[in-house]
């Protein structure tokens, strides 16, 4: 799934590891969800969203033709 | 060992449990198959990992009745009322045959292990279909709400 988390990480100056501590998961699941091979349940998609002091709108929507 | 908290493996985890249980009961399996051509079949039917595989064979069923209840109801139309005498019908015509069955086998030995049989299958039946239904109905009160 497509998603701007990598960006606002970055302009938030966060390391993945940093993230994944923030929100308790691995940095590697940080990783599979910025390149988007991995789908996180809504639960985990809010933490993230609180992390980083943004919107579930801002971080993970796209349009239907944004979609790959 | 540390807790596990990261969503992705929990899930990770999970298949992994399945793997590793389709591994044992393969194993099992095997270990009973071999068991029954080395010391015949009173062995397998007394092997207590036999009665383990049965009782797994149970367990799951009982577990998946919630599962084929949601999937059974979305194939279904939902307008029909839902009714528990055909539960009823179902469960003791199988036990009736299964019973029949077995009493046409041998008239003078079984008449009372028929009858006897006959009432386990319609319990075997009856039970898992009444959670079925009971499900169903109290899903259809939920959606209704």
């Amino acid at each position: 799934m497509k998603n701007h988390v990598k960006q606002t990480r970055l302009e938030a100056r966060l390391t993945q590891q940093q993230l994944a501590d923030k929100v308790g998961v691995t940095q590697q699941t940080i990783s599979l969800i910025e390149k988007g091979k991995y789908n996180p349940t809504l639960k985990l998609c809010l933490a993230i969203c609180y992390a980083l002091g943004q919107s579930l709108d801002a971080l993970f929507w796209s349009s239907k033709e944004e979609q790959p | 060992m540390k807790r596990i908290t990261d969503e992705r493996l929990k899930l990770e985890t999970f298949k992994n449990i399945r793997i590793l249980f389709i591994f044992e009961n393969l194993g099992l399996i095997v270990i009973l198959i071999y068991q029954s051509f080395k010391d015949g079949l009173d062995a397998l039917v007394n092997s207590p990992f036999s009665i383990l595989l049965m009782l797994t064979g149970g367990l799951a069923a009982f577990l998946q009745v919630r599962i084929s209840a949601d999937s059974e109801e979305r194939k279904k139309d939902t307008s029909k009322p839902l009714r528990y005498y055909p539960v009823l019908i179902e469960s003791l015509l199988t036990g009736g045959v299964a019973g029949l069955v077995l009493y046409l086998s041998n008239h003078e030995r079984y008449p009372l292990d028929a009858a006897l049989f006959g009432s386990i299958v319609f319990i075997c039946f009856l039970l898992p279909l009444t959670i079925s239904y009971a499900l169903k109905k109290k899903h259809r009160n939920d959606n209704d709400e």
